[in-house]
């Protein structure tokens, strides 16, 4: 465990330059670019923007416009479900590099997490310019998204070290995850917020760390709102402990990657 | 006195769970998995690819390893390198080492011949102001000057096993390890590469060499292991070795 940190901190110039490569050959040869991770959030908002304000005629509270209700949640959502998604084939696809060369394996999920969060920081600055075009200014209340997204973070990482080593073995792990983040989308707070259900319902929503994490995002950016002291403590712990799982189930196999080529 | 070795091999084992590279679409539906899992059937008994095997490898040496399809070299050459984890025994390695494997040689495809050198470096940790420096020498060794920013999955596997070749000779290690990737290359290449190996070993470098083509072996190695059936069936010097496998080869093809 002490070696998987000092490895991946040795790692670190690597991880970087690999992001990088990555993700100039991603956007850079696409005809619109690096427009696409701007373009994508902004579109989808607009989708489910359109489906529940007119078509369902729902409001969100307060007076943000249903887009910044949806944009606020997609941009967390968006990272945590694209690097999922590839998770259970993220070692497969490069089984070339890991039964060829003798590296830290786990910089592949590092790379990859790296790049999602190129994309999320890209979003978050969308949506920051969007508030800011309609009169929300980032408040006091910002202080505590360092501490959300930091959690964020980690809670994605820790499940996504287990659903690569879990992907090697079992191939059907990548359209199980495919599947559940669709049920998961309707549950995360992407769509709804506690105050759009009865609190029997908002209190059961809250046991998913996923709803708690965006609802306590958007609250800050949104509404200015602290977030739950006591359950942000709880899922930080939480959060930590399946960091530290995930880590565990990796390094338990990792020697033998390369005999699944 | 016999100097100290510089790669100690002990008691090395390894079994495959179910030769993954066999049974793997049958083993990776997850029902089969999970149904494996609990009744711990020994269904697929777990294949032994590695038996034993005790080794010192000393400085200096160009050692080669010889055996037939399915013998366990390249298996052994991944345990050696710590791509693959034995199930039982001991490995140490004394020094800085290198590995080329055949055909991809690890390259990420989509990238540029550059972008795979400084990606090679920095997974070996190789200091970036050094292979700033070692970059001119590894593309001009390669011979691959007019085709270095095109992407790897356009260059043949002579150009790949080039590039591979001139990266791992051109960062300095103490140890290298080839698994029958030169073959791809064409004659001045591969002549080039024999020059080179045995320039490296006259500088005290540690080579090990995993091939078919015994006149290779024959021009480069001090020594000789022959692998059969994951165990080690004979180690000596070179033109011994090769004789008497070759010997067993010839009686083996002629009863077909």
């Amino acid at each position: 465990m002490v070696k998987f940190f000092s490895d991946t901190w040795k790692s670190r110039y690597l991880i970087i330059t690999w992001a990088k490569y990555n993700i100039e050959s991603n956007y850079l040869e696409a005809k619109l670019g690096g427009l696409w991770i701007v373009l994508q959030p902004i579109v989808e908002a607009l989708i489910y923007a359109t489906v529940f304000g007119l078509i369902l005629a729902r409001k969100p509270r307060g007076d943000a416009p249903f887009v910044l209700f949806f944009l606020s949640g997609m941009v967390m959502w968006n990272f945590f479900s694209s690097a999922l998604v590839r998770s259970a084939t993220l070692m497969n696809s490069k089984i070339n590099t890991i039964s060829q060369i003798k590296f830290p394996n786990q910089t592949l999920v590092f790379v990859f997490l790296l790049e999602k969060f190129v994309d999320f920081v890209i979003a978050f600055i969308v949506l920051l310019s969007f508030n800011a075009f309609l009169g929300l200014f980032p408040s006091i209340a910002f202080i505590y998204i360092p501490i959300i997204l930091f959690m964020f973070f980690i809670f994605t990482s820790g499940v996504m070290f287990t659903l690569a080593t879990l992907g090697v073995f079992i191939q059907d792990i990548a359209q199980i995850t495919g599947l559940a983040l669709r049920f998961l989308l309707y549950f995360s707070g992407v769509l709804i917020s506690s105050d759009m259900v009865p609190e029997k319902v908002a209190n059961l929503l809250n046991l998913n760390p996923l709803f708690f994490m965006i609802e306590s995002f958007r609250n800050v950016v949104l509404y200015a709102e602290t977030p739950n002291i006591l359950l942000l403590m709880i899922w930080m712990i939480i959060s930590i402990v399946f960091l530290f799982v995930g880590i565990f189930i990796f390094l338990k196999n990792d020697g033998v990657f390369a005999d699944y080529q | 006195m016999k100097p100290s070795p510089i790669i100690v091999v002990e008691n090395v084992t390894k079994y495959y769970n179910r030769r993954p590279q066999m049974v793997r679409r049958k083993d990776q539906r997850l029902l089969d998995f999970l149904v494996n899992w609990f009744l711990r059937s020994g269904r697929e008994a777990p294949f032994l690819v590695l038996d034993n095997i005790n080794l010192n490898i000393y400085p200096g040496e160009i050692v080669g390893l010889v055996g037939s399809n399915g013998s366990g070299k390249s298996t052994f050459l991944r345990v050696l390198t710590g791509i693959s984890r034995p199930t039982k025994g001991r490995i140490e390695i004394r020094g800085e080492y290198r590995e080329l494997f055949a055909l991809a040689a690890g390259f990420n495809m989509d990238l540029s011949g550059r972008k795979n050198i400084y990606l090679y470096a920095a997974m070996k940790y190789i200091p970036n102001h050094v292979i700033e420096e070692k970059i001119d020498s590894i593309i001009e060794f390669s011979g691959l000057a007019d085709f270095i920013d095109d992407p790897v999955k356009t260059y043949s596997s002579g150009m790949r096993s080039r590039l591979g070749f001139s990266i791992i000779v051109n960062t300095l290690p103490d140890i290298i390890f080839i698994d029958e990737a030169l073959s791809p290359g064409d004659e001045a290449f591969r002549e080039k590469c024999n020059r080179t190996l045995l320039q490296l070993k006259e500088e005290g470098k540690t080579i090990v060499l995993v091939s078919h083509s015994l006149a290779t072996l024959r021009h480069l190695c001090t020594r000789v292991v022959w692998l059969n059936m994951g165990k080690v069936v004979m180690d000596g010097p070179a033109l011994k070795i090769i004789n008497r496998y070759k010997t067993f080869q010839d009686e083996r093809n002629k009863l077909g």
